[in-house]
């Protein structure tokens, strides 16, 4: 077992990881605060990634088109919060799962019609090249990919724990009944988590491109690896999301570089899978509140 | 003359055990006549329905009644379509006795699986079950000596028939002969005595557990055997389907699947077993309109139409009838009650 | 009881999708003055940068045979329906255009497992169809009514195997193979023909066709020291693992299969497929007419065809739109000589069978073909290329019959 092949495998597994997280925060967001399951997160991350190639191969520069990506694919969170979750408000959690599922779904087709089939690619932000280090490569948009998931971290900290808006989406989350009698509007908060998660979204779709390109297709798969983030550290806990997300990511990159090959996805969701059932309840404990 | 009314009232006390309702006969009855007008397209398109409503009915058992999301029926599906295909292909069994032996081996399967997951709440059993799912697609191509991996296996015995009929026909006549029975039996599942409490125990929410316990109910016993029972539907649907295509292979069994299969129950309704044949009739309906009806308002390729199509017609039909088909009767209802009022 | 009123509600509206569902049924296909041709590909699916293409290589040829006049005095025409990269869809759209739109022949252009299935459907159905399957493991049970008038990977192997022999004196190779049927059948004949021809595979490493990341395998395959790599695959991962292969300083000679050769890769990843040593693909003559001498007879035919589809789809053909192209050359030649009854539909497929097993010596853009009766695949002459890149254009490597 080379050093360098683990050492390349750790460097992919944390950054894939960081992919996986940033996914599975968008899901968390909009969770926390509405208990629908969003499955159309992952279309958000495509339409961020889709957009911000198209902005900028009209000439805008990477800034402008991030920033023009993030506005559309925030307006479509609010389209489907606004014309499909909330009209269907008192369902079962499955029913409105599945509204996401039919609005990705008509997504992936626009997005067919509008672009085409092909894989799209940017360059690396600000052209950052590979650091080579003992053997193993880091590419250069990898830290942008990790810093991306950093500042939404602390940002997502900073805005639940110390802005009135979040610590209101908090209480939307935790206590409903109480969050309304003192006047929270449960419809904004929720109206807020889409867009939220929209925005997250499309910022890490813009982020990864560079790294893994994109296409009207990669919604699904993006998905389900944020799900599994997510189901993996507990819903209840953005820490425990980031680290599902992780584990995640490092499964998956260390089976491919260590476990015989023909095998090692197989593998990688095998440990997931003991992770699961070893502890059910998400990575981290609950903070205090009954789920 | 005494053995012939004991078997008489030995067969009228079993009819009584096991109650048929009346719209089975009646569907039943459809069914005996619809090839005579249907063409071998329509009975494929019916195939289809009729092997995931099969699949799906076993859901509407397990979410309907055990109150358990699972995205893993894929599994069972698929472990019912390879099984029966090996043991063709590799001991040389008839595919009428290799059926059941698959079925039984879904079931088996979905013991230790059902006993793992099961004990979890809520919508984290819906992650892990897609796990399972996940690990299942992974592993029919990582053993690709048994499995014959992402080519998958062909040649597949077909079911012995009799000539008279095409092959069609005759699959055609023991998938819905299968879908009827499996029907009747969640119907009897759902009313008799343990559905009745089971459905309690899920009405009352995610405390329910205690209050199950309070009753005197081993709720986890139940659940399993509700996921066995799926597990054994999804089997038997699986080991058809081997038999009619004659070629399977990994991606029919993965995640894709059992979305589309959640799909179908929540479309249908899961308040009753009826649910899963609309709910498959609807979706896969809706494709094959689709796909009839695209080419004729539009020119060339309709896919990613038909796709967007396929999204907005999934959000109207769940906006407008959450709780899914089956519960139009009680929408109606209500609207009746409301009005006079 | 408002149960068994809902339940019969439940079983009326069974039987109105059930009746819905025999419309299909209702409306003839039966039309005697167009050939109809079946076309089932990707529009939807993982699979869309082969089907969508394909389509577009398809139209073009229909348009211009009918332009001219069409065969036999009748018009071509495309049935075109969507696959969605599953193998139950591929069925029922095969099972429509047989029964429903009665067509005469059918073309599936999908990925390789999914056309797997279809030979089954045609034998059964009595359907003259062809399939587009990568792999020869297929070649010798393809049946009386599937023809595969396309690549086979056991012809096309030898030309990047004795390239990296003869050209680059290059001795052990590690295959980074995708898994997929495509990439099984790829390992298959990498092993059983590399040997042969002095090369040992040292080292195998697996990706999923949607993987983003490869860094682990390519870094299994830098340890092993294999002095050169083939990626085996037909989804996007195949592009990335060159890229992320350049970037980790891997500067081992890469071979890849046809669907990394696509312009759109080529554009995104230019910069990585052009450094030393460059990327080599194999691909087809299609795609780099001007360089092939005046005396090549493939010459003509690649360039009618660039231009045409330029000049109407502004982007220039490749792979996938010349396969589709072919099948529909196929098929019109079959047609041409069969001159099948379409009054009875049933006469007319055998008619149109036999004519595909009597094609000979027809010049496609992947290779001449031969068919019999016991050859459905009937390639004599191969016609892949190996090209390299440099500056944004496709160079001429190697030919099959250098």
């Amino acid at each position: 077992m080379e050093v360098s092949t683990v050492l390349q495998s750790l460097i992919s597994g944390l950054t894939l990881g960081c992919i996986y997280a940033a996914l599975g925060l968008g899901l968390f967001v909009v969770y926390g605060v509405t208990r629908v399951l969003n499955l159309a997160q992952g279309e958000f991350v495509m339409l961020g990634g889709m957009l911000t190639v198209s902005f900028c191969s009209m000439g805008v520069p990477l800034i402008g088109a991030i920033l023009l990506a993030v506005f559309v694919t925030v307006l479509s969170g609010a389209f489907l919060y606004l014309f499909i979750i909330r009209p269907a408000r008192g369902a079962s959690g499955s029913t409105l799962a599945f509204l996401t599922v039919g609005f990705a779904f008509a997504i992936e087709g626009i997005t067919l019609l509008v672009w085409g089939w092909e894989y799209r690619s940017l360059t690396n932000f600000l052209g950052s090249s590979s650091i080579h280090l003992w053997g193993a490569t880091i590419f250069g948009q990898a830290p942008w990919v990790v810093g991306m998931t950093v500042l939404m971290v602390v940002g997502l900290f900073f805005f639940f724990g110390r802005t009135m808006v979040g610590k209101a989406l908090r209480a939307c989350a935790d206590e409903p009944l109480g969050a309304r009698s003192v006047g929270i509007s449960i419809e904004r908060m929720a109206l807020l988590s889409f867009v939220m998660a929209a925005g997250l979204g499309a910022i890490a779709g813009a982020t990864i491109t560079p790294l893994t390109m994109t296409a009207y297709n990669v919604g699904i798969p993006l998905t389900i690896k944020g799900l599994l983030a997510a189901f993996l550290g507990g819903l209840h806990r953005a820490e425990g999301v980031i680290l599902g997300g992780l584990l995640v990511g490092l499964a998956e990159a260390l089976s491919a570089g260590l476990m015989p090959t023909g095998y090692h996805d197989a593998i990688a969701l095998a440990i997931l899978l003991a992770v699961f059932l070893a502890r059910p309840r998400g990575l981290l404990p609950s903070r205090g509140a009954a789920e | 003359m005494s053995v012939i009314s004991t078997t008489k009232s030995r067969v009228a006390s079993a009819y009584r055990l096991l109650r048929v309702p009346r719209p089975a006969l009646v569907l039943l009855a459809v069914v005996a006549v619809l090839p005579l007008v249907g063409n071998p397209y329509v009975l494929s398109v019916l195939i289809n329905i009729g092997l995931y409503a099969i699949v799906a009915m076993g859901l509407v058992l397990l979410t309907g009644l055990a109150g358990q999301v699972s995205l893993g029926q894929g599994v069972f599906y698929g472990t019912g379509a390879y099984a029966s295909a090996l043991l063709c292909l590799r001991l040389g069994l008839s595919p009428w006795l290799a059926m059941p032996i698959a079925a039984a081996a879904s079931g088996l399967l979905a013991v230790p699986i059902g006993r793992a997951i099961l004990r979890l709440r809520g919508i984290i059993v819906a992650g892990v079950t897609l796990t399972v799912n996940m690990v299942f697609y992974y592993l029919t191509i990582s053993v690709s000596d048994l499995t014959g991996g992402a080519t998958g296996l062909v040649q597949i015995p077909r079911l012995p028939y009799p000539k008279v009929l095409p092959y069609t026909t005759f699959v055609f006549y023991v998938t819905w002969l299968l879908l009827i029975v499996a029907l009747i039996l969640s119907c009897n599942i759902a009313a008799s005595r343990v559905g009745r409490a089971l459905k309690a125990v899920n009405l009352l929410g995610g405390g329910s557990e205690d209050t199950a316990q309070v009753l005197g109910m081993d709720v986890m016993h139940y659940k399993v055997l509700a996921f066995v029972v799926a597990a054994v539907f999804a089997g038997v649907a699986g080991s058809t389907y081997a038999h009619y295509t004659s070629v399977i292979e990994p991606h029919t069994f993965n995640v894709q699947t059992s979305v589309l299969v959640s799909i179908m129950v929540i479309v249908g309704g899961v308040t009753s077993p009826w649910g899963a044949i609309v709910g498959a009739a609807l979706i896969v309906g809706l494709t094959e309109f689709l796909r009839e009806v695209a080419p004729i308002i539009l020119g060339g390729p309709t896919g990613a139409y038909e796709l967007v199509a396929y999204g907005v017609v999934l959000v109207i039909s769940l906006l407008f009838l959450p709780a899914g088909l089956c519960s139009l009767p009680a929408r109606i209802e209500q609207w009746r009650k409301e009005r006079r009022i | 009881m408002k149960r068994t009123r809902g339940r019969t509600i439940a079983l009326v509206l069974c039987l109105a999708l059930v009746a819905l569902a025999a419309l299909p049924g209702c409306s003839s296909g039966g039309d005697s003055d167009t050939y109809k041709i079946g076309f089932i590909a990707s529009q939807t699916g993982p699979y869309t940068a082969l089907g969508l293409p394909a389509i577009d290589g398809a139209r073009l040829v229909v348009d211009q045979i009918n332009a001219a006049g069409g065969v036999n005095g009748k018009m071509l025409e495309l049935v075109l329906y969507d696959d969605k990269g599953t193998a139950t869809d591929t069925a029922l759209a095969a099972q429509k255009l047989i029964e429903v739109d009665r067509v005469p022949t059918v073309a599936c252009i999908t990925a390789t497992g999914l056309s797997h299935g279809m030979v089954p459907t045609l034998n059964e159905n009595k359907t003259p169809g062809l399939i587009m399957s990568g792999t020869g493991l297929i070649d010798a049970s393809l049946g009386a009514w599937a023809f595969k008038p396309t690549s086979s990977e056991k012809d096309y192997i030898p030309l990047p195997l004795g390239y990296l022999k003869d050209d680059l004196g290059v001795s052990t190779c590690a295959g980074m193979i995708e898994n997929s049927g495509y990439g099984e059948g790829g390992e298959h004949y990498l092993d059983l023909v590399a040997p042969t021809m002095g090369i040992t595979v040292v080292q195998k490493q697996h990706f999923d066709p949607a993987a983003t990341d490869m860094t682990p395998q390519l870094a299994n395959i830098k340890a092993s020291g294999a002095e050169a790599i083939f990626i085996w695959g037909s989804g996007p991962a195949g592009a990335l693992a060159v890229k992320q292969a350049r970037e980790m300083g891997i500067m081992l000679p890469i071979v890849t299969t046809p669907a990394q050769a696509s312009s759109s890769y080529m554009e995104s990843f230019k910069q990585f497929y052009e450094m030393e040593p460059s990327l080599v693909s194999i691909d087809s003559k299609l795609t780099m007419w001007q360089q092939l001498p005046a005396s090549d007879p493939d010459r003509a035919l690649c360039q009618q065809f660039d231009e045409a589809f330029v000049a109407r789809y502004n982007r220039h053909p490749a792979m996938w739109e010349a396969i589709g192209a072919q099948f529909i050359m196929f098929i019109a030649d079959g047609l041409d000589r069969a001159n099948p009854d379409l009054s009875d539909i049933v006469k007319a497929r055998g008619q149109l069978r036999d004519a595909y097993e009597q094609t000979a010596n027809l010049s496609l853009f992947m290779g001449t073909h031969t068919m019999s009766p016991t050859d459905h695949y009937g390639r004599i002459v191969h016609k892949e290329v190996l090209v390299t890149y440099q500056d944004g254009r496709k160079v001429l490597v190697k030919t099959m019959t250098d």
